[in-house]
């Protein structure tokens, strides 16, 4: 398995238990969605994968490596096996569209020579060859989703984590979103990805870990 | 290591292009740091000038010998001849009794007076001129002096040394002074810049956050921050020399015409090429050093469980 959750919680310095006694195992391959009312501790369950946050309790275990003691220096190492689609799309609004999807690359210290080649691979998948040079600011919220999500997936990572990527779209620019980490979880890639929008997880049939009040509800395929 | 060199480059224009977009503090950092620079700088340029006109007055120092009475002009040479041997002495002077005559003659006035005198009473004199390094030390001086005054042919060895003795104190003490005024400016430049970097870092946290859940070390985020920090030293160290120089050139002719009028030739130096370049340097190594440490401190509220995303 790629993702693995013994009896995890969560608990914010403020006192907020976010995450209660949580246990799961994601397949390698797999795509999950992960639902819940707003403040259910979806984002703080994708925290803990990227780390960007520890777990108070229980261990968690992502591509065979325990998150629990994971030195500081390793960790961008770790996260270039992830691609990360956020919300807010998370774009340096000063660089230019193939800058921003060419970033991953850049810091990973790829070869200049086959990164051309790569970003545009990648723009191209998300279907904006056309807008690399334009600046994020320029482009609708849709688009700029889909250079973050060209983004994430640029240095071809195993795991794609996505938090409530539509959550700014309408039904139509969702749709073709999530059609896109469909076609990246056909290809290979194990996604998981946070959303309160069951329309979407009905219509792809996936497994869905759905979360209230920081407990996890029983888990169904193909329905909620 | 081509593509390293051109990721390097690409930073340093990039921080350039960064100070160039906050004109305001960048320039005033870079005053504050220029001026901070400017004055220790300034001061060992002026004791480099003192040490040189003391060094020059050194040269002319001269141990005066007088030789007993009835030692004549021959036994002075051949005495004038051995001590030439002597380690310590670079050159020696003789001056009769006839030659001292005239000059005491002309000195003093009392040529009638002196006229009248039937035997020359003035001993045979020997000027013994120290070799520098003897010059230098004022206890080495001592023991010179010593030695030669227990020559028998020697009645009296004479050589004012207090002062000497005085000055290069004096002068060791303030060469102290503008290493602790250098050390403690030098702690205002990198506090300086510690506090630009510090609001740089402040200004990028988004950037810094992006880059670092895309997997950006903190080695390539602080790159461009220590770059930013040494080029401020940079600069700063370039300006201090240019500010050495105006106040130099500002008070060379005065200092020149002043001691002119004390009958000495003396030319105020700038500070040389060498002394330029470790100032440069400093300010350089202060800036990335600064950077360094506050890009540290500041970099650890980016770690897990530290960053609200
Ligand atoms: N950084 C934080 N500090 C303290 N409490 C937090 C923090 N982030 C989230 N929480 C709390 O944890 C709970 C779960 O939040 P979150 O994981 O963001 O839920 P969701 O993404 O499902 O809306 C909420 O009650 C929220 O207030
Ligand atoms: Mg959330």
């Amino acid at each position: 398995m790629l993702i693995e959750f013994s009896n995890v919680s969560k608990r914010y310095p403020e006192g907020h238990e976010a995450l209660r006694d949580i246990s799961f195992v994601i397949d390698k391959g797999e795509m999950v969605f992960l639902s819940g009312h707003s403040g259910a501790g979806k984002s703080t369950l994708l925290r803990l994968v990227t780390l960007i946050e520890h777990a108070t309790r229980g261990q968690v275990i992502v591509n065979g490596q325990n998150l629990g003691r994971f030195k500081r220096r390793n960790i961008p190492y770790f996260r270039r096996q992830i691609g990360m689609v956020f919300q807010d799309h998370k774009l340096l609004h000063n660089l230019s569209v193939f800058d921003n999807v060419a970033l991953p690359l850049i810091v990973s210290g790829f070869h200049p020579r086959d990164l051309r080649r790569r970003v545009h691979a990648a723009l191209d998948k998300v279907g904006l060859l056309n807008r690399d040079r334009a600046k994020p600011i320029t482009l609708s919220g849709g688009e700029q989703q889909r250079v973050g999500i060209a983004r994430a997936v640029v240095n071809r990572p195993s795991l794609l984590v996505a938090d409530e990527p539509t959550g700014n779209l309408d039904a139509g620019l969702s749709d073709e979103i999530f059609d896109l980490f469909h076609d990246f979880n056909y290809h290979g890639v194990t996604v998981l990805v946070a959303t309160h929008d069951l329309r979407h997880i009905k219509r792809l049939g996936k497994r869905n870990l759905n979360l209230s009040e920081g407990r996890l509800n029983i888990q169904a395929e193909g329905t909620d | 290591m081509f593509a390293w060199f051109i990721r390097h480059l690409q930073t340093l224009v990039g921080s350039l292009g960064e100070l160039s977009r906050n004109p305001f503090s960048t320039i005033l950092s870079v005053s504050v740091i220029a001026i901070a620079l400017a004055l220790p700088g300034g001061l060992f340029a002026a004791l480099e000038n003192i040490n040189k006109f003391t060094d020059e007055f050194e040269h002319g120092a001269k141990i005066s010998l007088f030789l007993s009475p009835e030692i004549n002009i021959n036994e002075a040479k051949s005495l004038q001849t051995k001590l030439l041997n002597h380690q310590s002495i670079k050159h020696i002077e003789l001056i009769t009794p006839e030659q001292a005559m005239e000059e005491f003659k002309s000195r003093s006035g009392l040529e009638d007076a002196l006229n009248s005198l039937t035997k020359n009473p003035l001993p045979v004199v020997l000027l013994a001129f120290p070799e520098e390094e003897t010059a230098r030390s004022p206890a080495k001086l001592a023991d010179l002096i010593n030695e030669l005054g227990k020559l028998e042919q020697v009645e009296l060895s004479q050589f004012d040394l207090e002062w000497i003795k005085r000055l290069t104190a004096l002068l060791e003490l303030i060469t102290r002074a503008v290493w602790v005024i250098a050390f403690i400016l030098g702690l205002g430049v990198f506090l300086v810049i510690g506090n630009t970097i510090r609001l740089a870092i402040t200004n990028h946290q988004e950037e810094i956050r992006i880059i670092k859940l895309i997997g950006g070390t903190d080695a390539f985020i602080r790159r461009s921050f220590l770059y930013s920090g040494m080029l401020q030293g940079l600069i700063g160290g370039l300006i201090a020399i240019l500010i050495i120089f105006i106040l130099f050139s500002i008070i060379s002719t005065p200092t020149s015409s002043l001691s002119s009028m004390y009958g000495i030739t003396f030319n105020l130096d700038p500070l040389q090429f060498l002394p330029s370049l470790v100032l440069i340097c400093s300010g350089a190594l202060t800036g990335w050093l600064s950077a360094r440490v506050t890009v540290g401190v500041y970099l650890r509220q980016f770690e897990p469980g530290k960053s609200n995303i």
